[in-house]
């Protein structure tokens, strides 16, 4: 079943009369419970291609669709709020606050049903991604870089959302740390019927994934 | 996790930003709250002291605008009629409202009250009275409390009206006399003529009798000024006034008028011109401006309406420079903490900017992001007003003394002794005097008010600041 459609996209960046295009008339679509991969050279737009999808940043051109409906229309700050969860490279984790409680930012900010017992649904997500409960209550400046990771995947979950957008998220991780990660993307689209969208420039991670695009010169062809 | 526990989370996690920014909510509070202190101080005084002072006010010429007039510009003054002063008088700031027209006489039967004059041993000396004409029956300086009935009554309506030869006399008159109500009391109505050399030579009498209805006692301001104890003299005169209804006074007044006409038929005068003292009380000293301003459109511009209030005006300036230079300080300090905070809140926002990103890029609305952060910066900022309150008005109480000091040398000091009797007697002494610090709720709420809404306004720059946050950019 398509969640996500994107029809005619496009997307260039002008600076005086150059125009440099980055998108051009992009069309695919995203179904739930698979783990897609869209892979691409540094500069090739994968991630302009995210920010795009994930609300972040607004077409020159062309429309996206969730659930047949319009992402400009929903609203993007709603859609942000109740469609998708994004996972950044860097983490972007609250700095002063614990893990447990930077997992439970997106469940006030959601309008999606979330459990009453916030605080033990994020214990459970944090044990799910194999973060201890004394880990879990920790500042997460105090936790490694994989740890790190593995919150902000839980932050992700924590909404309840139907997609998950990750940009590199192991950009910064080892190897051991990174196989990890991708096995709990595998698992969130194959038992927990999400869409898993990541952006990657690791053919690995590409040949892991159901479905995987490579990204280039603008257009997305299906990478086999 | 809503925004307000987020609020909550970063204040006391973030323990030293939150420290540094509430030493500078406490320093900048601490200047606001010592002004306002010290303003308040100087409105209190300046209201405690014009209620005192009472709203009362009469019409006067106003000596500026006539001292270049000529003759002819005299000659063509409009005089103050009955009817003007009847005109103001309904205007809706008017209490009540009278006017006066006095006479002067003497008497060879009584004696006046004065412990300075020997009468007895003093050749040519005459006890003086002078008659204050009323039209408002209840006598106004009794209304006003200048004066108290001891004895008797006032005047009726029909007796004014019709000009009966009544009259109130003061007590001290009444017990060195022997006067009782219902006797009468001799006056003379005297007109001397004078030769070239400056001697007497002749007088015309007039024998006037006053029905005593009522005995009165002026009020007596005690002067607290050691000097008038030490040599001051009173003016007696308050005391050797007989109140008459105004036709009495105005008869006695006509007739030396009449008698100066027949001794010098050159001179111009005329009896028929009569010169009134309008007095009106007004409902509250709150409404002496609009009084003011009301009355002025109703009279010829070179007259001015001069309130008992304007007395604290004429003394109170080094109080008036401490307000003024409190208020200087506090717009100053208003501005310092919107500059100051603004630029500190946004350049601790600068080390926020990927937490908000986060906010955003999860779906937050922006407004509950701005929410956050205006709810830290005036929980802070509440804490430094709270403490401010009390440190505020230490140095509010350290520092008005050197302020006055600094005003009386600014604006001079008028703090001669006055020595004469006069009811709304102030000094530049008694008004500083006057002046205290306190801390009272109305200088609690003003704090609050004035710092926590200077606190939100600094925090427009760091609104804007988040308001045009593009996550994309933060975060990827």
């Amino acid at each position: 079943m398509e969640i996500l459609t994107v029809n005619n996209l496009n997307y260039f960046y002008q600076d005086g009369e150059d125009i440099r295009t980055i998108l051009k008339d992009l069309n695919v679509s995203f179904e739930k419970g698979k783990f897609y991969t869209i892979l691409g050279a540094s500069g090739s737009g994968k991630t302009t291609f995210l920010a795009l999808i994930s609300a972040l940043d607004e077409p020159k051109s062309g429309e996206i669709l969730y659930k047949g409906q319009n992402i400009k229309e929903i609203g993007y700050d709603k859609y942000r709020r109740n469609a998708i969860s994004i996972i950044f490279q860097s983490y972007n984790l609250v700095p002063y606050m614990t893990a447990v409680e930077n997992v439970m930012i997106p469940m006030s900010i959601t309008e999606n049903a979330i459990p009453k017992d916030q605080r033990q649904v994020a214990y459970n997500l944090l044990d799910y991604i194999g973060i201890t409960r004394s880990k879990a209550d920790r500042i997460v400046n105090k936790l490694s870089g994989g740890e790190q990771q593995r919150v902000a995947i839980a932050r992700s979950l924590a909404s309840n959302v139907d997609i998950i957008f990750a940009d590199e998220p192991t950009g910064n991780l080892d190897e051991s740390l990174e196989k990890d990660m991708i096995e709990i993307f595998g698992d969130l689209a194959h038992r927990h019927d999400k869409c898993v969208i990541m952006v990657t420039h690791s053919k690995e991670i590409a040949e892991q994934s159901d479905i995987s695009y490579h990204l280039q010169k603008g257009s997305l062809t299906r990478y086999e | 996790m809503n925004y307000l526990k987020r609020a909550l989370l970063s204040l006391t996690r973030r323990q030293g930003k939150s420290l540094i920014l509430l030493l500078i909510v406490f320093i900048l509070s601490n200047i606001m709250a010592g002004s306002i202190a010290i303003s308040q101080a100087s409105k209190n005084v300046e209201r405690t002291m014009k209620e005192q002072l009472g709203a009362n006010a009469t019409i006067e010429l106003d000596w500026e605008k006539v001292q270049n007039w000529t003759n002819d510009d005299w000659t063509n003054m409009k005089m103050i009629t009955p009817e003007d002063v009847e005109e103001i008088g309904v205007l809706p700031q008017v209490k009540y409202y009278d006017y006066n027209t006095d006479a002067y006489l003497t008497s060879t039967e009584i004696k006046n009250y004065d412990p300075n004059m020997d009468y007895e041993n003093c050749q040519g000396c005459t006890p003086y009275f002078y008659l204050r004409g009323i039209q408002y029956p209840g006598v106004l300086d009794i209304v006003k409390g200048d004066a108290t009935l001891v004895d008797g009554r006032v005047f009726t309506e029909e007796e004014v009206k019709n000009g009966d030869y009544v009259g109130l006399i003061s007590d001290k008159v009444a017990e060195v006399n022997n006067l009782h109500i219902g006797e009468l009391v001799p006056l003379v109505n005297l007109f001397q003529m004078w030769d070239n050399q400056g001697q007497m030579s002749n007088e015309i009498r007039r024998d006037v009798l006053i029905e005593i209805i009522g005995i009165y006692t002026p009020k007596i301001v005690e002067n607290q000024d050691q000097n008038l104890k030490e040599g001051g003299w009173i003016d007696y005169s308050l005391f050797n006034r007989v109140y008459v209804p105004n036709k009495v006074s105005l008869a006695e007044s006509r007739w030396q008028t009449e008698q100066y006409m027949i001794q010098y038929p050159d001179s111009g005068a005329n009896p028929d011109q009569i010169y009134i003292t309008p007095s009106f009380v007004l409902n509250s000293p709150e409404e002496v401006e609009s009084f003011k301003n009301d009355a002025k459109t109703l009279l010829p511009d070179y007259y001015k309406i001069t309130v008992s209030s304007d007395a604290y005006d004429a003394v109170a300036g080094p109080i008036k420079f401490v307000g003024q230079l409190s208020n200087t300080i506090l717009y100053v300090a208003i501005g310092a903490t919107i500059l100051i905070l603004g630029l500190v809140v946004i350049l601790f926002l600068r080390d926020r900017k990927h937490e908000l990103g986060v906010y955003l890029a999860l779906g937050e609305r922006k407004w509950k992001v701005v929410g956050q952060i205006v709810i830290e910066v005036l929980a802070v900022a509440f804490i430094g007003i709270t403490l401010s309150l009390f440190s505020g008005n230490s140095i509010a109480e350290a520092t008005s003394q050197s302020m006055i000091d600094m005003g009386v040398g600014a604006t001079g000091t008028t703090d001669q002794p006055i020595y004469y009797y006069n009811p709304t007697n102030i000094s530049q002494e008694d008004v500083i005097n006057a002046y205290a610090i306190e801390f009272n709720l109305d200088y609690v709420l003003i704090l609050y008010g004035v710092g926590l809404t200077t606190v939100l306004v600094s925090t427009v720059g760091p609104m804007i600041y988040i308001l045009r946050l593009k996550p994309k950019k933060i975060m990827m």
